[in-house]
């Protein structure tokens, strides 16, 4: 499950997780969209955007730790990189990786499936 | 949708639908650059207020993603000034100046420009990169280095570090975790930070258990925050590999990791001297047990050939020979340039310390007393192998980057050229240059500059094979000779190494940039002598140059 308000963003991830990864994707255009549809596709990894204009992904990312059902959910973060700290502070989340923007369609999903292997190697 | 049979159709497929993307990208652009320069206009002259400068900024921030990941660099670079300049702004909370108002215009007008030169990069370089290799081969190719820390951010800037140059890191939160990972393949090395929250992990203990659960030989590198003299003692007697302190320097273990990554170039070549054959089978067999490659010569005259073809790391010449004595023979030896720092050893049946003393005179660099034990054989002569190997290495390399110097690499050109032309084999040759070099020296320093070339040698030196020779040119031009390659898979190989270099991040303390090379490809025998070769590579990276920059050209066909 992805979510990023950049249409074109949300676009490249579908179809490079899709035809290259063989996974199913359902695409959010906002953080508040992703939290509405979450319970019904029970994703296996949530991948989201770190700065959206409604709720940005540290509030997607803790409103989600808060749900049961989510409590341990792999969470991505994706970001731009707006400033230096950034990283330390996103990883201080406890999230499962981030990934920064731009990012190399063609791995994508490799890194998503890095993700998974080392998540269940843990 | 997915043909399992083979296994470049996802990727082709991906490749299809991003070229849809970006058609559709570049259409839309113009409307958005209008509809950022509409925003920001409606912020001039008392409009400024924070939520508004907020969401003009947040548009500009997708644009750099969306640009980046379909591609299109320069309109993803371009739209990051604007980027940085309005984070200024948010960040001093101050209403900007009518001279700032110009450069947003005009800096939101270049990124229409970057467009078009984005675009003509593109269509160059994706007929080539669909018929690449998939990506899944690449990443079987790359080095496993496996990082055992607590908490991230150290690990995750590595992993985006590293990954440009052809690491591929696992992360574990402890050495447990590690003992009970499956890593799917043998890692090359493994990371171990000592400083846990609890306080330091012994390093005798971390490497053992390493060791034991990882494997016996795995290259074991310390991360800790003690830098003094003790906690450095005990990893080197802990028989680590390299010892960091935090923070780290990320330059530091990149080429910690690329020495203990690179194979072993070759076995030590030892080329023996005697014309006794019997005893010369006898040493031959003994360092060719040990894993040394050998050649004898029973003739001394025949020596010369062999010197330029073996290129031996070790010589070892009887004193006594028919026609030609050892010390002669060192002389001739040590008359060729190329040949002055090679260690030679004589070897005799003189058991006279002295006299032995005298022979060596001033060409010989050690004595032995024939026939030698194997042992004592093996491990004298791989020790001045392996110094030779250390000394010419300093003598041959440009010491910034590690490659060969210039006069190395046209010598090993030349060499090759003889062994296409003798064999009737390929040869490819590569020039290499990166793009706008002066900008970044003027920009950021020539220390920045440095850091750019040194990152690109260590690209290089990951990317292709050892026998591929790779040696400085000039300012910021590499020269790389392909042995029994054909211009296609040489141009193939240097665009993936254009793409990946141009992904580079490079750290200025305060920010980051990229920079693109540009690349011209020759080949033997459309060349037929170095000279040629380098000519007609120079030629058509001038092409590369001239058609736009960050592309490779193949001499005589264009891009």
């Amino acid at each position: 499950m992805l979510a990023d308000d950049e249409p074109d963003i949300v676009a490249i991830a579908r179809i490079a997780l899709e035809t290259v990864g063989g996974y199913e994707v359902a695409v959010c255009a906002s953080g508040n969209e992703l939290l509405q549809r979450a319970p019904d596709f029970d994703p296996d990894l949530i991948i989201v955007d770190v700065l959206m204009p409604d709720l940005g992904g540290h509030e997607v990312f803790e409103q989600l730790r808060s749900l049961p059902e989510f409590k341990d959910t792999p969470i991505v973060f994706l970001t731009g990189l707006i400033h230096e700290d950034e990283l330390d502070v996103l990883q201080s989340y406890g999230a499962a990786d981030i990934i920064l923007k731009p990012f190399d369609p063609m791995t994508l999903a490799d890194r998503v499936a890095g993700i998974w292997e080392s998540l269940n190697d843990q | 949708m997915i043909n399992d049979n083979d296994p470049r159709a996802p990727v082709d497929q991906l490749e299809k639908e991003l070229q849809k993307l970006r058609v559709r990208f570049s259409d839309k652009l113009p409307g958005r650059l209008r509809e950022l320069s509409e925003e920001w206009e409606s912020l001039q002259g008392g409009g400024w207020n924070e939520d508004g400068a907020r969401a003009l900024h947040r548009s500009v921030h997708g644009l750099i993603g969306t640009a980046g990941s379909l591609g299109f660099a320069q309109v993803s670079k371009s739209a990051r000034v604007v980027e940085r300049l309005l984070l200024g702004l948010l960040e001093s909370a101050a209403v900007p100046a009518a001279a700032q108002n110009d450069e947003v215009h005009g800096l939101l007008a270049s990124i229409g420009e970057a467009v078009e030169e984005d675009e003509k990069a593109l269509a160059e370089g994706s007929a080539a990169e669909i018929q690449r290799v998939p990506a899944a081969q690449i990443f079987e190719a790359r080095n496993l280095i496996v990082v055992v820390e607590r908490e991230g951010p150290f690990a995750h800037e590595l992993a985006l570090q590293l990954g440009h140059f052809g690491f591929e890191l696992q992360m574990y939160q402890n050495l447990d975790a590690v003992a009970e990972a499956d890593f799917g393949r043998r890692p090359a090395a493994v990371i171990v930070d000592l400083s846990v929250p609890e306080g330091e992990v012994a390093a005798v203990e971390a490497a053992q258990f390493v060791r034991n659960t990882v494997g016996e030989d795995v290259p074991v590198v310390f991360v800790s925050n003690r830098s003094d003299i003790e906690a450095r003692l005990d990893a080197v007697r802990a028989g680590c590999r390299g010892y960091f302190v935090k923070p780290v320097n990320y330059s530091g273990v990149l080429e910690t990791l690329d020495r203990l990554t690179r194979c072993e170039p070759d076995p030590y070549r030892i080329l023996i001297v005697d014309d006794e054959t019997e005893t010369a089978e006898f040493h031959s067999l003994s360092l060719e047990a040990a894993g040394l490659e050998t050649v004898i010569v029973n003739e001394p005259l025949d020596v010369t050939a062999q010197l330029v073809e073996f290129h031996p790391d070790v010589i070892l010449i009887d004193l006594y020979m028919p026609g030609c004595s050892g010390q002669e023979l060192a002389k001739v030896i040590r008359q060729e340039e190329a040949f002055v720092g090679v260690p030679i050893v004589f070897l005799s049946r003189e058991t006279d310390r002295m006299k032995q003393i005298a022979a060596l005179g001033e060409t010989g660099d050690d004595f032995f007393t024939k026939p030698v034990p194997p042992d004592e054989l093996v491990s004298a002569v791989s020790a001045r192998a392996q110094r030779g190997r250390t000394l010419r290495l300093f003598m041959e390399r440009d010491g910034l980057t590690g490659l060969f110097s210039h006069s190395r690499v046209i010598e090993q050109l030349e060499i090759a050229v003889r062994r296409a032309d003798r064999h009737h084999g390929s040869l490819a040759v590569a020039m290499l240059d990166i793009d706008g070099f002066k900008e970044v020296n003027d920009s950021y320093g020539h220390l920045q500059g440095d850091q750019v070339l040194k990152a690109l040698a260590y690209l290089l030196r990951q990317r292709l094979r050892i026998s591929d020779v790779l040696g400085r040119y000039g300012g910021d031009e590499c020269l790389i000779v392909f042995p029994e390659t054909t211009a296609e898979a040489a141009v193939e190989k240097m665009n993936d190494i254009r793409r990946n270099f141009a992904a580079v991040e490079h750290d200025t303390g305060d920010g980051s940039f990229s920079v693109t090379v540009s690349c011209g490809v020759s080949e033997f025998p459309q060349a037929l002598t170095s000279h040629e070769l380098i000519a007609a590579a120079d030629e058509a990276l001038y092409q590369a140059k001239n058609a736009g920059r960050n592309r490779v050209v193949h001499a005589g066909r264009g891009e």
